[in-house]
This record gives C-alpha cells, sequence and structure tokens, in this order.
C-alpha cells in the first residue's frame, strides 16, 4: 500500500513535466521550426517550375537559388558589414552603458526611478520613429549613410537593454567585498577593473549577445539612416522582398543567413553560461 | 606593523538620527579591544569610520600617530573582515589572499612565499587553487582573515566575523582567532553582540549603546564589578535590586538588613545568578517559583518577598529542589551597586543595519 502511494505520488509530477516539455517543444516548433520549414523550402525552389498555391512542397528541388545568391558577392559584403557592425554596436553600447549602469545600481540619489523610466524610454518608442528623428538630423550631421551613422542610430535602440543588464548584474555585487577590496589597498578605479568588471561579467555577455543579435537584426533605423550606402544583410533581405518583384526564394537563402550568426551566438551563450556559475557563486554571499 | 589607534570625539549623524555620538577610544599596540553592544549601538558605525567606509561628520582618527579618517581607505593599511566573508568570488583562495599584496606592488616570488605562509597559518594550504564558492562557511572565513593578515596590517579590524557560523564552529573558529591573536598581537578592533565572544577574546571590552561608550575594561572588571546597570545587565544574567540605606543597614526589599558602610540611600544591587547560595530550608523566605536545567547548571526562579529573583547553581547537587520549595538565599559578601544610566536611550537608528 505504502509503496503504491509513494510510487504514484512521485509518477504524477514527472508524467506533468513530460507534457509540459512536449507543449514547449511543440510552441518552439510552431513558432521557430515551420517558418523555417517553409523559409527552406522557398530556398530549395526550382528556378524553372516554380512553387504555385495547391502544391504543399515544391515540385521540383534545386540549389540554384542559393547558389547564385550566395554566389553574390554583395551579400557576402553585406554580411560583413553585418558582423562589423554587430561587434561595434556592442562594445559601444558596453562603453556608454557601464557608467549608467553603476550609477544607477550602486549610487542612491533622488528621482531614481524617474531616471530609469527615461533610460527604458527608447524601448518604448518605435525603431522607426526614432530612425526618422535621429535620420534628419544625422543628415545636417553628415552622418546619414555611414557606417558610424549606422552604428550610432543602433546603438540608441540597444543602449535602455544594456543599460538595465548591467545594472541587475551590478546590484548583485555584494557591498562588502567592494569594502573588502578598498581596505586591501585597492584605489576606486583598481576596484572597478579587478573586481565589478569580472563580478558583472555574466551580465556583459548576456547584454552583449543580446546587444549584438538585435544590432544583427535590426532593420529599419538601419534602412532610414544607411540605405542604400550602407547595406547590411537586413536591408538586402528587404531589397529581395520589396523591390518590383518578390523573390521569395533568395530572400529565404538571407534568411538562413541571417540564423546562422545567432544560432551559434545561442551555443555559444550556453557555453559561457556554465562557466559564470562561477560569477553566481556570489550569490552564496 | 602593529600600530596604536585612536578615536577622538567622532560623531556621526544620518540626517536627524545620530548614529554616533562623540566617542573617544584608544587602542593600544598589540591590543585586542571588543565594541560589544545591541544592534543599533554604533559599534559597526565606529568600525565604518576607522575602516574609512564611512566619513566622521566631527572628529579625528589616528593609527600610530598618523591622522587616517583623511585618508581613503586603501591608505590607512588597514586589514578588515566581515560577517558576509566578502571574498572575491572570481578569485581561487590563492588569488584572494595575494591580492592586497598585489595592490602593494609585492614581487611575485615574495607573494608566492607569504601567501603560502598566510594560508599555513589558517590551515587551508591544501585548498589553495579552490574558489570560494567550493569552501564551508568556517574556511571562507579563514580564508578572508588570511587576506587580512598577509598584508600585515596595522590594524585588523572585524565585524561579527562568526556570526554566520554555526554554534560548534563559532567556538572552534573563536579559538583559533584567540591563538592567532595571541601569537601575532595584531591590534584588533572586534565588533560583536555576542558577549560569550567579546569575553573569550578581548583585552578589553568597550561596552556600547544608544551611539555612545558606556564603558570600557577587562572582560573580568567589566563583568565582576561593571559601573553600569547597562554593562551588567547586557555582559550575562544579573539580579537587579533596589534597595535603600539607613543608619548605616541596607534594607532590601525583603525583610533583611545587611550592614552597609555607603553613604548614599537609595542603591541598586546586581547580583550575578551564579553568586546567590540557595538551600532547602522549610522556614526559609524564598519560594521556588520554576527551575530551567541548562546541562552544566540548573536555573531557579527564585520569590522572596516582592523580588523574583535567578539562581544558577552548577555541579551535582543542582537538581533537589521543586517548584514550591521554601528556600533560604544566601547573598554573597561583597555586594556590588550599579549607576543607572541617564545618557542612554534606545536607539532608533538604522546605521548598524545600514552597515550589515
Amino acid at each position: 500500500m505504502q509503496v503504491v502511494a509513494r510510487a504514484s505520488a512521485s509518477a504524477r509530477p514527472r508524467s506533468g513535466r513530460v507534457w509540459l516539455s512536449v507543449g514547449l517543444f511543440a510552441a518552439l516548433g510552431l513558432t521557430l521550426g515551420l517558418p523555417l520549414l517553409v523559409a527552406a523550402m522557398w530556398s530549395l525552389v526550382n528556378p524553372k517550375k516554380g512553387w504555385f498555391a495547391p502544391d504543399l512542397v515544391p515540385p521540383s528541388v534545386s540549389t540554384a537559388y542559393w547558389q547564385s545568391t550566395l554566389g553574390d558577392p554583395s551579400i557576402l559584403e553585406a554580411f560583413g558589414l553585418s558582423l562589423l557592425i554587430g561587434v561595434l554596436v556592442t562594445f559601444l553600447s558596453m562603453l556608454l552603458a557601464l557608467p549608467s549602469a553603476y550609477a544607477l545600481a550602486r549610487i542612491p540619489f533622488r528621482a531614481k526611478r524617474l531616471i530609469e523610466l527615461f533610460i527604458l524610454a527608447p524601448l518604448i518608442v518605435p525603431g522607426i520613429i526614432i530612425a526618422i528623428g535621429l535620420g534628419t538630423l544625422f543628415l545636417r550631421l553628415g552622418l546619414a549613410y555611414s557606417v558610424t551613422g549606422v552604428v550610432l542610430v543602433q546603438t540608441v535602440g540597444t543602449l535602455p537593454l544594456m543599460i538595465r543588464i548591467l545594472t541587475a548584474s551590478l546590484e548583485g555585487i555584494p557591498e562588502d567585498v567592494l569594502r573588502a577590496a578598498r581596505t586591501l589597498g585597492a584605489s576606486p578605479w583598481q576596484v572597478g577593473w579587478r573586481i565589478i568588471v569580472p563580478l558583472a561579467r555574466p551580465g556583459f555577455m548576456a547584454g552583449g549577445l543580446l546587444t549584438f543579435i538585435s544590432s544583427f537584426e535590426e532593420f529599419d533605423k538601419t534602412f532610414i539612416v544607411g540605405s542604400p550606402m550602407v547595406q547590411t544583410l537586413t536591408t538586402k533581405l528587404w531589397s529581395f522582398l520589396g523591390g518590383q518583384l518578390i523573390i521569395f526564394p533568395s530572400a529565404a537563402v538571407v534568411t538562413f543567413a541571417l540564423l546562422v550568426p545567432t544560432l551559434i551566438i545561442f551555443f555559444l551563450a550556453a557555453r559561457f553560461a556554465k562557466d559564470d556559475v562561477m560569477a553566481a557563486g556570489m550569490g552564496k554571499l | 606593523m602593529a600600530d596604536d589607534l585612536e578615536v577622538r570625539g567622532a560623531i556621526k549623524r544620518y540626517g536627524a538620527v545620530t548614529a554616533l555620538g562623540g566617542v573617544s577610544l584608544r587602542v593600544e599596540q598589540g591590543e585586542f579591544l571588543t565594541l560589544l553592544g545591541p544592534s543599533g549601538c554604533g559599534k559597526s558605525t565606529l568600525l565604518g569610520l576607522i575602516a574609512g567606509s564611512l566619513e566622521p561628520d566631527a572628529g579625528t582618527i589616528q593609527i600610530g600617530g598618523r591622522r587616517v579618517d583623511i585618508l581613503p581607505s586603501e591608505r590607512r593599511n588597514i586589514g578588515m573582515v566581515f560577517q558576509s566573508y566578502a571574498l572575491f568570488p572570481h578569485l581561487s583562495v590563492q588569488e584572494n589572499v595575494a591580492f592586497g599584496l598585489r595592490m602593494r606592488r609585492v614581487t611575485e616570488t615574495d607573494i608566492k612565499r607569504r601567501v603560502a605562509d598566510a594560508l599555513e597559518m589558517v590551515g587551508l594550504s591544501a585548498l589553495s587553487s579552490r574558489f570560494p564558492r567550493q569552501l564551508s562557511g568556517g574556511q571562507q572565513q579563514r580564508v578572508a582573515l588570511a587576506r587580512a593578515l598577509v598584508i600585515e596590517p596595522a590594524v585588523l579590524l572585524l565585524d561579527e566575523p562568526l556570526s554566520n557560523l554555526d554554534a560548534r564552529l563559532r567556538e572552534q573558529l573563536r579559538d583559533e582567532l584567540r591563538g592567532l591573536q595571541s601569537r601575532l598581537r595584531t591590534t584588533s578592533v572586534y565588533v560583536t553582540h555576542d558577549q560569550a565572544e567579546a569575553l573569550a577574546l578581548s583585552d578589553r571590552i568597550a561596552v556600547m549603546n544608544g551611539g555612545r561608550i558606556i564603558e570600557v575594561g577587562s572582560p573580568l572588571e567589566l563583568y565582576r564589578t561593571p559601573k553600569y546597570r547597562f554593562t551588567a545587565e547586557f555582559l550575562g544574567n544579573t539580579n537587579l535590586i533596589r534597595a535603600h540605606a539607613e543608619n548605616a543597614q541596607l534594607h532590601l526589599p525583603w525583610n533583611e538588613r545587611l550592614p552597609w558602610h555607603q553613604t548614599s540611600s537609595r542603591v541598586l544591587l546586581s547580583i550575578r545568578p551564579e553568586d546567590i547560595g540557595i538551600s532547602s530550608d522549610p522556614g526559609g523566605a524564598g519560594l521556588i517559583e520554576s527551575s530551567v536545567f541548562l546541562g552544566a547548571w540548573v536555573e531557579y526562579h527564585v520569590r522572596i518577598g516582592a523580588q523574583r529573583l535567578r539562581v544558577h547553581v552548577a555541579g551535582g547537587g543542582s537538581s533537589l529542589l521543586r517548584s514550591g520549595d521554601a528556600v533560604r538565599l544566601h547573598l554573597p559578601l561583597q555586594l556590588h551597586t550599579v549607576l543607572e544610566d541617564d545618557r542612554v536611550q534606545v536607539p532608533t537608528s538604522p546605521a548598524d543595519r545600514v552597515l550589515a
């Protein structure tokens, strides 16, 4: 009797967990897998046969669009530029976010909540509005149609999230640890470099990855400030979709090109997250 | 390396709240002094001022005759040990201990030797490449101690270092701390609210309450002959008895008179529970209300007249008396009187919580 009771008691949460994971995987499949599957089929359409309404799969498969799209040197160029801009935006965001995040996390001052709200405000404003506003300004400043301009306008969009994540990460550092470093002879700058920055590493990692991805996939601000001189992968994708005729297959190939760095980054993030258990050790304090 | 420490007229206010109301204190070279008091008494604030993590509103602090209250924390040459251990979680044990030496630009070979020595001193040589999260609380605090001592500080500050440990470990580490202190003779200021720690470790204790130092003395002096009521009550248990003196006689609140020679008419006696003798006597004036067996001793609550007294009896024959028994009490020959301290008020300051 007892044994049976115990077995059923432990079986129930386990089956609940099974259904939860089934549900989560189904949601993942619907939101990520299905669109990718459709995109994969589009990219493999045979240009000579096409793919029309009643058919659920393309009647004939070919790698012609992959060859022509990846063979286009401008795609490779756009890919490189997207990477470059992503890296620049990430580092610029980190650099600019650190002082604000430090102040928000560790220095008590008046109207802190209000300032926090102001910092997060750009997240609420649609990118297109920021882009139009800054676009005209950049035009006058001579920053429009330049990589610098695109980096700057993207940073406006990524900064709030970076500040938010770094703030949370800096808040987690116990005051005693910083006081200990000071009594041991570290100047405020040395405390910053040797204690705060390493301990905020999970925040830098998380914020950096999210910033890079959102820069890599950013469209409206990049398009308005940079296009057509600065062609990133996303604006290139637009040129396949928004021209006089929509080239679905080429766009599908570019979609995959856009996806690759994102996936790589998520795998990297999963690996780094393990290392960062170390930094999470301070949660024990 | 060890220096004397002198605090003069230190005042610290938080808005309208005075956390520290003009404290002066001298710690001799090599002395171990404990700041003892309830939470909110200002002891952590005083330690913060000495460490340089807080700035005094008034007063000076000198270490080895040199004024340090104008210097930043990192230039005061102090070692500090925290209740929370405050180890650097991203550095190994070895690198934690080496941190202060690196800041002082000690050469790599010297760092190696001194870190090894310090870790051996606290018995953690085998764990030098571990990370703080892989250590127990007791081990972490030993690393923190090694880290603070390896820089050979002028003054060592300890902020409730044993409070996060469980009882047995706390006693063990307390004994280790005493052993280290008797060997190294580092000038130390130790903050605690635990009177047993204060008694066991200190050369002298400064009892604090309401942002002031009530009195300073050796553990024996403060326990046996406290000047103020607060000290008597905070350091151990005591029975406070109001009595009045008349014609060279002391009238106790029950029908007992004792020869008395002091002049003041109203006196407050402080008698430790273990100093009162107790014997079973059917005609005795005392009545046992309850008894608590505490292992090493038995605590009796005795009513005599309008007074309730606590009596501790240690040793073998201690479990003879029961509730309702009539007893005779034997007061010690030397009666000790304490003063009411009017200056002491219940602290309203959140200072200690801010620092904790």
